[in-house]
């Protein structure tokens, strides 16, 4: 008999739960469940993804718009949204990837490592990556946010 | 006034660090990894490190016990600030010397409880 494979996949709830305290830690801002992006919104995407070695191989990814990142990296710099700079935006969606992994890693079999967050002005595309095991889209500020868990050896390009 | 060393490779989050310090009455210096940390130690003497595990050049769990190998640096507090969550981590980074453990994401409450463990926060210190 065929043994089944080893999967791990998160419910909707957990991944809103750790996203959401993410948020709502280091920005204050409520994030709240909404329908995928359209892709509609003007201003480009910022993209953050972390990989996870060990027990569970995988990686997250995280996408929201360049406007998100802007506000983000305004809360977190403690400034205005008119004064913080590309790097900055990118720092702040890297620094909420990598929190963002490392909750959802203690929900996953260990020991595991999580990697230093890749951060980029762009659109994401985890197909790629492996096996979607989580998916939450979600709404921030009038902001899609989406962050995506997939399960799989290969290295996110 | 108590001196705190910021050591994480991400701006975003010192400058959240460095907002609720200065709140709680400390003055702050960072560093963006380990190897810069330690320069930064021998010349400022902080009374304090908030440390994170994951960085380029030398991860938080090197420098902590980069840190410990020192006599000159036995009593200095090191505080973990970090993602890793699993208690795997939590052992490895105690045994190589650190005090405390925060994981991110975290309050400014849960910031402030740890200091009051260390001994660092109080009526008389802040």
């Amino acid at each position: 008999m065929d043994q089944e494979p080893d999967v791990h996949d998160l419910d909707d709830s957990q991944l809103l739960e750790v996203t959401e305290f993410v948020w709502n830690s280091t920005l204050g801002l409520i994030l709240e469940p909404a329908p995928p992006e359209t892709g509609s919104e003007e201003g480009g995407r910022v993209s953050a993804v972390v990989a996870i070695t060990g027990a569970w191989a995988g990686s997250i990814h995280l996408t929201t718009t360049t406007k998100m990142a802007g506000v983000a990296a305004a809360l977190m710099f403690g400034c205005g949204e008119d004064e913080v700079s590309e790097p900055e935006r990118l720092d702040a969606v890297g620094e909420l990837a990598n929190q963002i992994g490392g909750s959802v890693k203690s929900l996953l079999p260990g020991p595991c490592s999580l990697s230093l967050p890749r951060v980029w002005v762009g659109v994401d595309d985890p197909t790629g990556a492996g096996r979607p095991a989580g998916l939450l889209a979600a709404s921030s500020d009038g902001h899609p946010v989406e962050v995506v868990v997939v399960e799989g050896d290969a290295v996110p390009a | 006034m108590v001196r705190v060393l910021v050591i994480d490779d991400s701006r975003a989050i010192r400058a959240v660090l460095r907002r609720m310090l200065v709140e709680m009455g400390f003055e702050v210096i960072e560093a963006g990894n380990g190897r810069e940390a330690l320069t930064t130690l021998a010349g400022e003497r902080p009374d304090l490190c908030l440390v994170d595990w994951n960085m380029p050049e030398m991860d938080g769990l090197s420098f902590v016990e980069a840190v410990r190998a020192d006599p000159s640096y036995a009593e200095l507090p090191l505080l973990m600030v970090t993602t890793e969550s699993e208690m795997e981590r939590v052992i490895e980074a105690l045994t190589a010397g650190a005090n405390e453990y925060l994981m991110k994401p975290f309050t400014k409450d849960a910031l402030e409880a740890k200091l009051e463990l260390l001994g660092v926060l109080g009526p008389s210190l802040a």
